[in-house]
């Protein structure tokens, strides 16, 4: 299950064909789970614990680009959270280059190993 | 060129003045505190005038965050931000502000804070404002308002623009209410127009001590804009210091008149682009051996507010609300990449500027964004000479004082062949 900004989250409700189709696309946009870059970060949680409960998730893996701020914000917060609901819980900064890719999957597989 | 390391820029007297405006900043804090007043923390670019219109007292803690940078303190502030897992790419006014937070300073010399009655955040300048109000309203469990400001595009229309002005305008009421309903305060028209009143010319007198600026030699330097600009932040809508402001323009105007410049041998004129080094501020100083001045920073200009020639006094004093919107819609900061361009080819030409320094702040994701676009606009559509400098507004550890400094002084070799030419 993930929880990328065009993922899964595209298909998590539909665009109602029955009103005015301006009117249907505004109220899809606003009724879908809300992104890192919105608030509050309390909500996302929520969300992401509904998804953890339905799909039976074992691990959460939380992979910020260096510069995505709204994800960098949001870690030290969804850190605390997961520990309390006692869900293993990785974060990963990485940036775009080929050390990077590799140090991050030693890091997956130790992170396997915990689950 | 000249080396003369004996040659130091005068500083307004007015300017030292500043002291006593801070401590009155400092002093109604700790007044409000003592009597139980509302207070709010307001990200800058928010109206704060509306907030003193209200008898809220605000506190910015960005401001708060450069004063925890002159005094030294930032960097420790941060790196307790980075324990507790904040990222080493994150603004580092918000982990400033995170540090003094987890370290439970509240000594506002050294830029503490205070639990405030609410928030009040706006993306108006920087989108990050939101998320960092949002993660510090959870910790001290306040209530929080944001303002969303759309921006203005090269193809944003008349018509859409009208929109948005209506859309922070509704914000706007709605935040009153909200202020309304925790603090029990309303907004007193009479009172509105004062405080309304006093922030336009406030931002007047600044932009006029700009105009002098234009003079060659300039009789005001970043001595004295960098540390004035406090107020603007802190205090629109104070009586007090558009008293200091208008000391400010008289002293500077008598250096005009009499043809004396800030530095007496200058020689190359600059404009500075981005927030400066708060944790370095006496860093620009070695520019004045080389006879360099810096006579112009659009940020320090940005936050004159009222520059938009659509807002009048009258249309001010009118309707506040509705003048309000219409000034967090004409922020410098929210202009594309194509008035950006536009504008600086505007300062350079009127300024007589040499050369532009920019400075590619490594946590201010808005600030660095887009410069090396403009970078090259304006040395390959203008010829102006333009130099980008990396570091950080708030953190030291990101300044390599010699490796820019060695720029800088290349930069100027570069200037004075170009002059030359």
């Amino acid at each position: 299950m993930d929880d990328l900004c065009i993922g899964t989250r595209y298909f998590t409700n539909m665009i109602d064909e029955s009103i005015d189709p301006i009117k249907a696309i505004a109220k899809y946009h606003l009724e879908k789970p809300i992104y890192s870059t919105k608030i509050p970060s309390l909500e996302r949680f929520n969300t992401l614990r509904k998804l953890i409960e339905k799909y039976d998730v074992d691990g959460v893996i939380n992979i910020a680009q260096k510069f995505c701020e709204p994800i960098l914000y949001d870690h030290p917060f969804m850190n605390k959270k997961f520990k309390e609901m006692g869900m293993p819980y990785l974060f990963i900064e990485i940036d775009y280059n080929r050390e990077s890719y590799k140090q991050s999957s030693t890091r997956f597989e130790a992170f396997a190993e915990i689950i | 060129m000249s080396n003369n390391a004996h040659v130091k820029s005068q500083m307004l007297k007015s300017t030292i003045k500043l002291k006593n405006e801070m401590g009155r900043h400092y002093l109604a804090i700790e007044q409000a505190y003592r009597e139980g007043k509302p207070t709010a923390w307001a990200t800058s670019g928010t109206p704060v005038e509306l907030l003193y219109a209200m008898e809220v007292q605000p506190m910015l803690p960005e401001n708060s965050a450069t004063i925890s940078a002159a005094t030294k303190n930032s960097q420790k502030f941060i790196e307790l931000a980075e324990d507790e897992g904040f990222s080493y790419d994150l603004c580092s006014y918000f982990k400033t502000n995170m540090g003094t937070t987890l370290s439970g300073t509240t000594d506002l010399g050294m830029g503490g804070i205070k639990k405030p009655t609410f928030m009040l955040s706006s993306d108006v300048i920087c989108d990050t404002h939101v998320k960092w109000f949002q993660v510090q309203a959870e910790r001290y469990n306040v209530p929080h308002f944001t303002i969303d400001v759309p921006h203005v595009v090269s193809n944003t229309s008349n018509r859409q623009i009208e929109y948005y002005k209506k859309y922070i305008q509704e914000q706007l009421w709605e935040f009153l209410d909200f202020v309304t309903e925790i603090t029990g305060h309303k907004l007193e028209h009479d009172k509105a127009r004062v405080v309304t009143e006093n922030s336009y010319n406030l931002g007047k007198i600044w932009q006029e001590i700009f105009e002098l600026r234009k003079t060659i030699p300039s009789p005001v330097s970043t001595k004295d804009t960098f540390g004035g600009l406090f107020p603007l932040f802190t205090m629109p809508g104070l009586k007090t210091p558009v008293k200091l402001y208008q000391r400010m323009y008289k002293e500077a105007k008598e250096r005009v008149d009499n043809g004396i410049g800030a530095l007496s041998n200058e020689k190359y004129r600059l404009m500075f682009e981005g927030i400066p080094f708060w944790h370095n501020l006496k860093y620009f100083n070695f520019l004045e051996q080389f006879g360099a001045i810096i006579v112009y920073e659009p940020y320090t200009y940005a936050f004159s507010k009222f520059m938009n020639p659509n807002i009048t006094k009258e249309m001010l004093l009118d309707n506040p609300v509705k003048a309000m919107s219409e000034i967090m819609l004409s922020f410098w900061y929210i202009y594309d990449l194509k008035t950006r361009i536009q504008k600086f080819e505007e300062t350079v030409r009127d300024w007589k500027i040499d050369g532009v320094i920019l400075h590619d702040n490594l946590s201010c994701r808005p600030n660095a964004c887009g410069l090396y676009d403009l970078k090259k606009h304006l040395m390959e559509d203008f010829d102006i000479p333009c130099l980008i400098i990396t570091a950080d507004m708030n953190d030291p550890r990101k300044l390599n004082t010699t490796q820019v400094r060695n720029r800088i002084e290349s930069f100027i070799e570069l200037l004075d062949r170009h002059k030359k030419r």
